[in-house]
């Protein structure tokens, strides 16, 4: 009973948290409406968020336009949203799995080498995604002028789709910051007690990593990951940008208006809310003592 | 705890470096107003003429850009707006949300926590996205008519920039202060009668000083990102003049101007915005030293005052207390 009681009251938190950013999100999306050039407009701003609710409870009527020819919203949205999903997830999965394998490297070096490792990679970290992105475009040109061999499409023109240059220059900081955390978060599971035990036992070092380490790192990992996602996001939008491919960020930047801006900001927040919901749900009793 | 800091070799220089061209650069708006060496014809020995850009060489160490404006001229003359506004971007956006964390920690949970999902959308949306949404319309104007005065304009950008962030800043610090008044020392403290200003100044601050500092460089390094972004978008700082035919310029001669204007065009002359992106990422890079020499330097200073009021105790070598009888 006590149980049911609590998960009740659990699901209705989780539901107030629902709403409340919801409202956050269409106050945020509205913002452009208070502001008249530069100055304070607050009429205007609640007529633009009662405008937005309205629209927003009948999706079949957004519309988005372009020099005056007015189209439905909807399914386009989605087709652009996939491209940005498919970058985003594949350059996600990318980094972890590259991240694991350094990380497991690095646990086999010499502890000396690892700090200067792990020195290297605090300044790797602070070089802006905009110098990565030329770095590559000019190499890959220079390659391809030294022997006319294109290895990678450096930039899509009209429909053209083209994907595998900004995973890999979506992976590269997100790789550096992800080797980073599970670093950091390795060396201090490494104390545990637990993992002398199991090398006492005489298991070998790949097994304890990756049957036992990686487990509980990763959980963290997955738990505290909202900045990560926070930081990919942001250089997604400029890596969209930057290849002209067709993602939603780009149709936010060049279609913008109060509803299409209100409707990427839900689609990219509600999955990111439903999957940190979701994991607190099913592992928050393996995680007592970190929350 | 300057003391410290002095010693840090590699924290100095960077230090010595950011000053020096901020210094410069106010030095050239105040000596020579603003003026920019400028050269768009060359000829050399044999008369043949070559015209702007130029490559780096021994007579423009960076390069020129496409009207003959020296680079490095330039990026001095604008170093003084980018890491400026950086500078105080980054410490409003820390104040605000330290003040406002302070007065978040003291709420009741229920709250708190509504406040926290209030801005959760936050924590997940690009900045870059919010601010470019919000600015765009703000700071471009095409030339010839008469936009809003320089300093609304900069303060409207500088305003948005700081507006956006404080939410997270302002939750993250919360629920640090919240952590740290569950502490059993704090607690303790408390129940002597220590009141909410005490408890900050004398229990808390100690422990978050080392926070704040991360922190400060954390966010220098994101507000200098997304001024990097906007410049790309073309939305500089200060403002972006649209000339007739599609062509932009900066107001200022800030950084991201340059990046921005000239990133089309950097597959045939590379260098023109690679200049600017070299230059914030020694920014950047320039500020972890001082951070973390900061950081070395509070840690050592605390060790010293500790060092200082704990008097050693002193060992009295022992006397033989027995002796052998024979």
């Amino acid at each position: 009973m006590n149980k049911v009681m609590s998960g009740v009251k659990h699901s209705l938190f989780t539901c107030i948290h629902l709403v409340l950013s919801l409202v956050g999100i269409i106050t945020l999306g509205a913002t452009p409406a208070l502001f008249n050039g530069l100055s304070l407009n607050i009429t205007q701003y609640f007529q633009a968020i009662g405008n937005l609710v309205a629209s927003l409870l009948e999706p079949s009527s957004l519309t988005y336009s372009y020099y005056k020819v007015v189209r439905p919203l909807f399914p386009e949205i989605l087709i652009r949203y996939k491209e940005s999903i498919t970058i985003f997830a594949s350059s996600f999965i990318i980094s972890l799995i590259l991240a694991i394998v350094i990380v497991y490297c690095l646990t086999c070096l010499d502890p000396r080498i690892v700090n200067k490792v792990k020195q290297s990679f605090g300044y790797l970290e602070s070089l802006p995604d905009i110098l990565i992105i030329m770095i590559l475009q000019l190499f890959i040109v220079w390659l391809f002028k030294k022997t006319g061999i294109l290895v990678v499409e450096v930039a899509a023109a009209g429909d053209q789709k083209i994907r595998a240059l900004p995973i890999i220059c979506l992976s590269i900081p997100t790789t550096i910051m992800f080797t980073k955390i599970l670093l950091f978060r390795t060396e201090e599971e490494y104390e545990k007690p637990y993992v002398s035990l199991a090398s006492g036992k005489g298991l070998s070092h790949f097994t304890v990593f990756f049957k036992h380490v990686l487990r509980n790192v990763l959980l963290r990992f997955f738990f505290f990951t909202k900045t990560n996602i926070w930081l990919m996001l942001s250089n997604l939008y400029i890596i969209e940008y930057f290849f002209n491919s067709i993602g939603i960020f780009i149709f936010v930047k060049d279609y913008n208006s109060i509803e299409t801006f209100t409707v990427a900001l839900l689609l990219i927040y509600i999955p990111i809310f439903i999957y940190f919901q979701l994991f607190r749900l099913f592992t928050s009793h393996l995680l007592k003592e970190v929350v | 705890m300057w003391y410290y800091f002095i010693r840090q070799k590699k924290a100095v220089t960077a230090l010595l470096f950011l000053v020096t061209l901020v210094v410069l650069s106010i030095g050239n708006s105040v000596i020579y107003d603003g003026e920019i060496r400028r050269v768009s014809l060359l000829f050399d020995e044999n008369g043949t003429v070559s015209a702007a850009p130029f490559a780096p060489s021994a007579k423009f160490l960076l390069g020129t850009d496409r009207k003959g404006y020296d680079l490095l001229h330039l990026i001095i003359e604008g170093a003084k707006w980018t890491i400026g506004a950086g500078l105080l971007i980054t410490f409003m956006r820390i104040l605000i949300g330290l003040l406002l964390g302070i007065t978040l920690a003291k709420f009741k949970k229920p709250l708190f926590q509504s406040f926290e999902s209030f801005f959760d959308s936050f924590s997940v949306i690009p900045m870059t996205m919010i601010s470019y949404f919000v600015l765009q319309h703000a700071l471009t104007f095409s030339n010839g008519t008469t936009p809003e005065p320089f300093y609304l304009r900069v303060g409207f950008q500088m305003m948005i920039l700081i507006i956006f962030a404080v939410p997270t800043i302002t939750f993250y610090l919360g629920n640090e202060i919240k952590l740290l008044l569950h502490e059993e020392f704090v607690r303790s403290a408390k129940i002597l009668g220590g009141r909410y200003p005490h408890l900050l100044r004398k229990h808390i601050a100690p422990h978050l000083n080392p926070i704040l500092i991360i922190l400060f460089l954390q966010q220098f390094i994101q507000v200098l990102v997304i001024l990097i972004h906007l410049g790309v978008l073309q939305v500089f700082f200060g403002g972006t003049i649209v000339f007739h035919g599609g062509d932009i310029d900066s107001v200022t001669h800030e950084w991201t101007g340059l990046l921005g204007m000239y990133y089309p065009s950097f597959m045939s002359h590379p260098w023109i915005p690679l200049v600017p992106i070299l230059f914030f990422t020694l920014t950047i890079i320039a500020c972890t030293f001082i951070l973390s020499g900061l950081e070395r330097a509070y840690l050592f200073s605390k060790q010293k005052s500790f060092r200082d009021q704990t008097t050693p105790i002193e060992v009295i070598p022992a006397a033989p207390s027995f002796s052998f009888v024979k």
